[in-house]
């Protein structure tokens, strides 16, 4: 009201404020983790961590939880310095936890912080010395993993002595795991002349690995540094005669069968050698380390991803590269090919009905492969009827209705001329309309983390993107333990977006995380259709470096049960008189030092009754006085079913709570 | 019969004419041009030409010193000057006359019996052209001058008649009264004109735009094209004082097959104002010894015929220096030419101390200075170049020099982005990459720009246009940028050659990923480029071949880079070794060293010509180059000038001096104090000739106002790929910095620099000086230099501040600050 008469300017102003305090208190009181002491972990070995942010332990002593995305167990270090921007662990991991990449978040009772990463691995790491000339360089025993940091200004220097023919694996490990480094690695022979350098590499982006033989026996040294020579930037060196693995051809596996791969080897000689494992249970990206494959050389940690689904997978049979010789294909379907040569174009053909959703989703960057495929589609004739060349995305969707029954050609050429054995491509080509969902909020962003008050839900809200399919879609969600209770449970035909409520059980304790996975399920076509969540868009950006995040964050929204932040207290019954009005006060005791606003309303009120007004709740304000009005044909009788709602705001993110009473109605006075 | 005092008064002229010749050659024979005339309308005119030939084969315009005598006087009216115009029809003859030489012309004369309509689109508009209306810096300007805008050089006729007759409520012209009229009151300053007086009320021009208003302001429905033009004399010329005066003439053809003289409508320039003006009636007069391109444009027509101008210097006498290499002998060849007696040969200091400043940046250190100076070696100045091309920093330098042209900058293309390309550029420099191959990766490069660093090509200059601009001014020498909007002000460049070329960069696509700077760089199969005005596709097209079938190519670049890099591509070589000349020797052959237009010729032709061939014979290897143009006399010749060549500016009689650029200095200043500045974001040690961009250091607000050395200094900011961009001038801000900054004070003052650590270590005042020389300016100090900096330092009241002094003064004498 009192906005109403102020100025422009002024109105202006208080609004900049506004936003200003309330983008402040967000960054005052989030929870942040900053750094790890540590980016290393050994499966079944205990290793101290020190985790550095803000409002990292609760202010009343609780202690901060951890959320891996590895199975783990940890205790709180017995050293006196833990507090609110440092916590110390000792944190194990599963002895069959997965190697290669981690995540790790710390959860308390009043949030989450974003995501860290670690590299689980079988080589227990060793530390760096940081000596920074040729002359100090550290020795190596190998193999090592060495965890470093960068100097500023000057590389990181370490020797091996070395036998000449020995072969040996250089693996440097940062960017994968989110650290903004760009890291180099530079060899120098015996004699101190350098022989080479790694930097970015078509199957790890902007790590560095190098393989070489040696032609002299002798002292060789390696330097490591920032692109940029910044300083304090963490690094994982691996050095070795371990294998280091490219990518996989096929890149994609079916469900339930034998996994039977040629696995691409990083090496001074190209090496592919044939990998078996045993069925993928699950759907969607998977890692796989090679561990006791034959060919392969201990200890080994790089994962190879693979895609799995439920459609067959046709691998491509060359010659295809003309028209003529379309390799046949059925949708839906898998399609994995190689750009064996460079300009190779490969060319698949299909028959499809008239008002067919078809669409075509490529992936290579994901499971490791530099190839950039491209993709275009032909009439039967090759007259091009869609070319998605000149999107944003790295890997365009092609998604298109077909316009009339017939014979239709899918051409898939590398964007920019990649080939060879790693070159491969991994195409799920279906033939149906469909959808994916995901969120709208960032959840890297503090205010956007889901946190949940006890007896209370997780509030989100959730995006359809629709391909085809305007009907109505269910969703659902499960937890640790199984399937969640949902409300607004039902996205409506054409609503591309949604609230959420999920309820949470009040057997989760405060400052648990926890995964929640939410589904949409629909049928399309009389077929049953489920799609995940899809918050790679998020991630990617969020995490830069990192091709697939694992643990499942990308298809799970994790949440974190809060304290009980404040109790109420309110009469169990109410009693109220037909054409009369009730008073029931609803009185807030705190249980947290933040200042909330709760908003509080009525429902499940009983035929003739209603809320006279919401009320809203803070610090100042301690009682909801509600009143209640019956009219004259309030339905008599005791009813159970009506309760307060409170809808507070931790951070912004939004929890809710139900408060049941009983209400007795009796008649007119 | 001629009136008898009319003979009298046109004999004693040309006994005049003839006592100018005193001190000159005597022409022994003379020539008209043309041999015969035909005047078909009343407009037409004809400029003659008189050419005599010198006893020693020189050839002289005699065209302002014959007389001009008509058999019929009636029939036609000639200027002293040789300029004919017709008055009655009819035939007669002119005979010229020179001293005792002669010869004579037959005039055919018709259509005088009507008056011929005044051409808009052949004489109008070359009339506004020629007055400098329709000039980039008035009225042909992108928005014109207050409110009245012309197409630049007539290139839009059709809009600039609507500008003339229609705009303004059509207030520009006045049929009835045209005298009257906007276009003639503000050029002939009748009334206020920001321009100027561009216009005589009684001449030719302004009869022109007077009589077209008064015949109605019309066009010719379908009027003829002008295709070209030709000029007269055609070929270069040698000029010899006292004959230095060479009147043009300038011949239009049209599509329907008739040329018509156009020389009255002309405009003139020369490319060298030193050398020579020129007229507004096509009268070169040279001022000076030298070549200049005398600049002849009618309409979108450009000619640039070249005149050397020659004279005897008084004592001169050609003594043959020591020839080293074919660059000393077709240097000398146009310096004896020019009677300019080249410098004499450096000393040892000065070669050592100009040799590691130009292979690798960096001063000379006292210990490679005495190793220098103590050899007796006959070949120890090639030694040392060979030596020095060896060394690591000669790549670090050179890649510098790259990354200047290239736009390398973390505003551009991000600060890893920037880091991969100049590592990429050290390693082309330093593994001896052949130009040619240079170029093509450059240019073809496709893929990722992180894997590929030479695709940041492609993000510095970010489309279609910027690519073409920055090709044809790295690796055709030509700016070609004003030709995006306009036929070419100065060079035979259409807008159609522009758009034709940049056909080639059309189809290269740039696609954004997930990492950060990361561009994706890949050309598609179709996209092409169309005229502006026109809305026509335009094929490809290259200077040389014109349109060329680029079918068979998948990359349209490929078939560019084709064609650039054949030895027989005449730009391609002559702008590499321009460059390194320019590198090398502080001014190009071709000046500025990417500007290669036939209006700015080089200063020694065969000589540009004999590097370009050397070039492509050995594979485009730049190292040959360099070591051929330092191992040259030319290279090796002091600055020091002699009375003969102290005017000599540009055609390297004797070195000349220039500052260090920004980045030698500030290396320079560290190795003589011993305190070299470092630098965010590089490596520890990394020098400023080293420095893979200029913007590596992030932004920090509390550095606001933190005066940035390099920048007063002249580092480019590197977002042009214009060699302008490094400025080389000097200024107060430049000054101000030497004498009293906080940058070479803190040098000074610093407790640990090299002066403090010798004294510490017991070292004299006298041997710190001696050094403080030996680093600063390769040399030992005269003996009067010494005692006098020493009783400086031992008289002060603080002999450290004395001896802050001594060094202050070094670092601020033009010896230490110039490459000498």
């Amino acid at each position: 009201m009192i906005a109403r008469h102020l100025p422009l300017q002024r109105q202006l102003s208080l609004f900049v404020l506004f936003v200003l305090l309330v983008g402040m208190s967000d960054r005052c009181f989030a929870t942040r983790l900053r750094s790890l002491s540590t980016h290393s972990l050994s499966p079944g070995q205990t290793t101290e961590i020190t985790l550095d942010g803000q409002e990292l332990n609760l202010p009343y002593g609780s202690p901060a939880q951890l959320w891996t995305s590895f199975p783990a167990t940890w205790t709180l270090s017995a050293k006196e310095n833990n507090n609110r921007g440092k916590v110390i662990y000792e944190l194990t991991p599963a002895p069959d936890a997965p190697l290669g990449l981690g995540a790790i978040r710390v959860c308390n009772g009043e949030g989450q912080s974003e995501a860290r990463f670690v590299w689980l691995d079988r080589q227990p790491a060793t530390p760096s010395k940081n000596r920074t000339t040729l002359k100090e360089a550290q020795a190596l025993t190998l193999p090592c993993l060495i965890e470093g940091t960068t100097q500023e200004r000057r590389p990181v220097y370490f020797t091996l002595d070395v036998t000449a023919g020995d072969s040996l694996q250089f693996d440097v490990i940062a960017q994968r795991l989110s650290i903004e480094i760009d890291p180099v690695l530079s060899i120098f022979n015996p004699s101190g002349k350098p022989i080479d350098y790694a930097d970015d590499d078509p199957i790890v982006d902007g790590d560095c690995r190098f393989s070489f033989k040696a032609l002299e026996t002798g002292a060789y040294k390696i330097a490591v540094h920032d692109l940029q020579y910044r300083g304090n930037l963490p690094f994982l060196l691996r050095v070795g005669t371990f294998s280091l693995a490219n990518n996989a051809f096929p890149l994609g596996v079916q469900i339930g069968t034998p996994i039977n791969v040629l696995v691409n080897l990083f090496s001074h000689v190209p090496t592919t050698i044939p990998v078996h494992w045993s069925a993928a249970e699950k759907l969607g990206f998977i890692r796989s380390d090679l561990s006791n494959q034959p060919g392969t050389t201990m200890p080994f940690t790089c994962p190879i991803n693979l895609l799995a689904s439920a459609r067959d997978q046709l691998v491509e049979i060359e010659p295809n590269n003309e028209i003529a010789a379309a390799l046949p294909i059925t949708l839906p379907c898998d399609l994995n090919g190689q750009f064996g040569e460079a300009g190779d174009i490969d060319y698949y053909q299909f028959t499809a009905r008239k008002g067919q959703h078809v669409t075509f989703t490529p992936n290579a960057k994901r499971l490791n492969s530099p190839a950039f495929p491209h993709l275009v589609l032909h009439r039967a004739n090759g007259e091009i009827l869609r070319d998605e060349i000149n999107g944003a995305a790295e890997e365009l969707m092609l998604k298109y209705i077909i316009p009339a029954d017939g014979q239709y050609l899918l051409s898939v050429r590398d964007l920019i001329g990649t080939a060879g054995k790693e070159a491969a491509y991994h195409i799920s080509a279906k033939a149906q309309a469909a959808f994916t969902i995901t969120t709208p909020y960032d959840q890297n962003l503090p205010r956007h983390r889901p946190v949940c008050a006890p007896g209370g839900f997780v509030y989100t809200e959730i995006d359809v993107i629709r391909y085809g399919y305007d009907g109505p879609i269910e969703l659902m969600a499960n937890g640790p333990a199984g399937p969640l209770a949902v409300d607004g449970h039902q996205i409506p035909a054409r609503v591309n977006r949604i609230g959420l409520r999920i309820k949470i059980p009040d057997t989760f304790q405060p400052g648990m995380a926890f995964d929640l996975h939410i589904f949409g399920k629909a049928t399309i076509d009389g077929v049953e259709y489920t799609r995940k969540l899809d918050l790679r868009n998020h991630l990617a950006r969020d995490y830069p470096g990192i091709r697939i995040v694992p643990g499942g964050m990308v298809d799970a929204v994790t949440a974190v049960r809060t304290d009980q932040l404040f109790t109420t207290e309110m009469p169990a019954k109410l009693e109220i008189q037909r054409n009369s009005k009730a008073n029931l006060p609803v009185k807030v005791h705190w249980t947290t030092e933040r200042s909330l606003d709760i908003h509080f309303h009525i429902l499940g009120l009983p035929r003739g009754l209603r809320m006279e007004a919401t009320k809203n709740v803070n610090r100042d304000t301690t009682t909801a006085e509600f009143v209640i009005i019956a009219n004259d044909d309030a339905e008599l009788g005791d009813h159970d079913g009506a309760f307060v709602e409170s809808i507070g705001r931790l951070h912004r993110g939004q929890f809710f709570r139900e408060h049941p009473f009983q209400i007795s109605v009796i008649g007119s006075p | 019969m001629e009136h008898p005092g009319k003979l009298t008064f046109l004999f004693l002229v040309s006994l005049l004419q003839t006592h100018s010749l005193v001190t000159g050659t005597t022409p022994e024979a003379l020539s008209v041009s043309p041999t015969s005339v035909q005047l078909t309308g009343s407009r037409q005119s004809v400029q003659l030409i008189v050419t005599g030939r010198g006893v020693n084969g020189d050839i002289l315009d005699l065209t302002h010193e014959a007389t001009f005598i008509a058999a019929e006087p009636s029939l036609l009216k000639i200027t002293p000057t040789g300029m004919l115009t017709p008055l009655l029809d009819g035939t007669t003859s002119i005979q010229v006359k020179h001293g005792q030489l002669s010869d004579s012309i037959n005039v055919e004369i018709s259509g005088q019996g009507s008056q011929e309509s005044v051409s808009f689109n052949h004489q109008v508009l070359p009339v506004l052209a020629k007055a400098g209306c329709s000039s980039g810096q008035c009225h042909g300007a992108p928005h014109g001058k207050a409110g009245f805008q012309l197409s630049l050089f007539a290139f839009a006729p059709k809009a600039d008649r609507v500008s003339l007759v229609r705009q303004s409520l059509g207030r520009r012209v006045n049929p009835i009264t045209p005298s009257e009229s906007l276009l003639l009151l503000k050029p002939t300053m009748k009334i206020s004109h920001q321009g100027g007086k561009r216009l005589e009320t009684d001449g030719r021009l302004y009869q022109l735009l007077h009589d077209w208003m008064s015949e109605g302001c019309s066009v010719a429905s379908h009027d003829t094209t002008c295709l070209g033009i030709r000029v007269f004399p055609p070929e270069d010329r040698v000029l010899k004082f006292p004959h230095i005066k060479q009147q043009f003439r300038v011949i239009a053809e049209f599509s329907d097959g008739t040329s018509r003289d156009v020389s009255h409508l002309a405009k003139y320039e020369t490319s060298d104002p030193n050398v020579a003006s020129v007229t507004p009636d096509g009268l070169v007069t040279g001022l000076g010894r030298g070549d200049t391109a005398v600049i002849i444009r009618y309409l979108s027509h450009i000619q640039t015929p070249l005149l050397t101008f020659v004279r005897d210097i008084p004592g001169f006498a050609w003594e043959p220096p020591p020839i080293l290499n074919y660059i000393d002998e077709n240097v000398d060849r146009k310096l004896r030419q020019l009677q300019y007696r080249p410098s004499e040969l450096c000393s040892d200091e000065t070669f050592v101390r100009r040799a590691y400043l130009d292979v690798i940046g960096l001063l000379p250190t006292p210990a490679e200075v005495d190793h220098f100076l103590e050899s007796d070696a006959a070949s120890k100045r090639s030694e040392l170049v060979d030596s020095l091309l060896q060394r690591p920093e000669y790549a670090r330098f050179w890649a510098q020099k790259w990354g200047d042209l290239l736009r390398v900058s973390r505003k551009l293309i991000g600060g890893n982005s920037v880091m991969k390309y100049n590592r990429w550029l050290q390693n082309a420099v330093a593994k001896d990459m052949p130009y040619d191959q240079f170029v093509k990766a450059l240019l073809t490069a496709s893929g990722s720009t992180l894997t590929h660093p030479q695709g940041n090509y492609y993000r510095t200059a970010g489309d279609t246009n910027d690519a073409m601009e920055t090709t044809s001014q790295l690796f055709l020498g030509s700016r070609i940028q004003c030709a995006k909007c306009h036929n070419h002000p100065f060079e035979r460049w259409t807008q159609d050659n522009y758009y034709g070329l940049a056909s080639f960069f059309h189809r290269l696509q740039r696609r954004k990923t997930g990492r950060e700077e990361e561009v994706l760089l890949y050309s598609t199969s179709n996209g092409e480029v169309t005229h502006p005005q026109s809305g026509l596709v335009m094929q490809p097209w290259v200077p040389t071949d014109g349109s060329i079938d680029v079918t068979e190519h998948t990359d349209r670049r490929a078939a560019f880079v084709n064609w650039l890099v054949t030895p027989e591509n005449p730009f391609f070589a002559k702008v590499e070794v321009n460059r390194i000349w320019s590198q090398l020797l502080g001014r190009g052959i071709v000046e500025p060293f990417d500007d290669f237009r036939d209006s700015n010729p080089p200063a020694n032709a065969p000589l540009l010509e004999a590097l370009a061939n050397d070039f492509t014979t050995h594979q485009f290897d730049r190292k040959t180059i360099i070591r051929r143009i330092m191992n040259s006399r030319i290279y090796q010749t002091a600055a020091k000038t002699n009375r003969f060549n102290e005017d000599d500016y540009k055609y390297f009689s004797h070195y000349t001096p220039r500052r260090l650029s920004a980045e030698q200095l500030v290396d320079a200043l560290g190795q003589v104090t011993g305190q070299p500045k470092t630098f965010e974001r590089v490596a520890h040690g990394t020098k400023a000739t080293w420095l893979p961009a200029p913007d590596l250091k992030p932004h920090r607000r509390d550095k606001i106002g933190d005066i940035e050395f390099l920048k007063v200094f002249g580092q480019p900011e590197r977002q042009s790929a214009c060699s302008c961009e490094r400025k080389v001038d000097t200024s107060l801000g430049q000054a101000l910095e030497l004498l009293n900054g906080q940058f070479l004070h803190d040098m000074l003052i610093h407790p640990e620099n090299r002066f403090r650590q010798s004294r510490n270590a017991g070292t004299s005042f006298e041997d710190i000086i001696l050094d403080l020389y030996r680093r600063a300016l390769c040399r030992k100090p005269t003996d009067q230099e010494l005692q006098r900096a020493v009783n400086y330092v031992n008289n002060s009241e603080n002999q450290e501040g004395g001896m802050e002094d001594v060094t202050w003064a070094i670092l601020n004498k033009e010896e230490f600050l110039f490459q000498h």
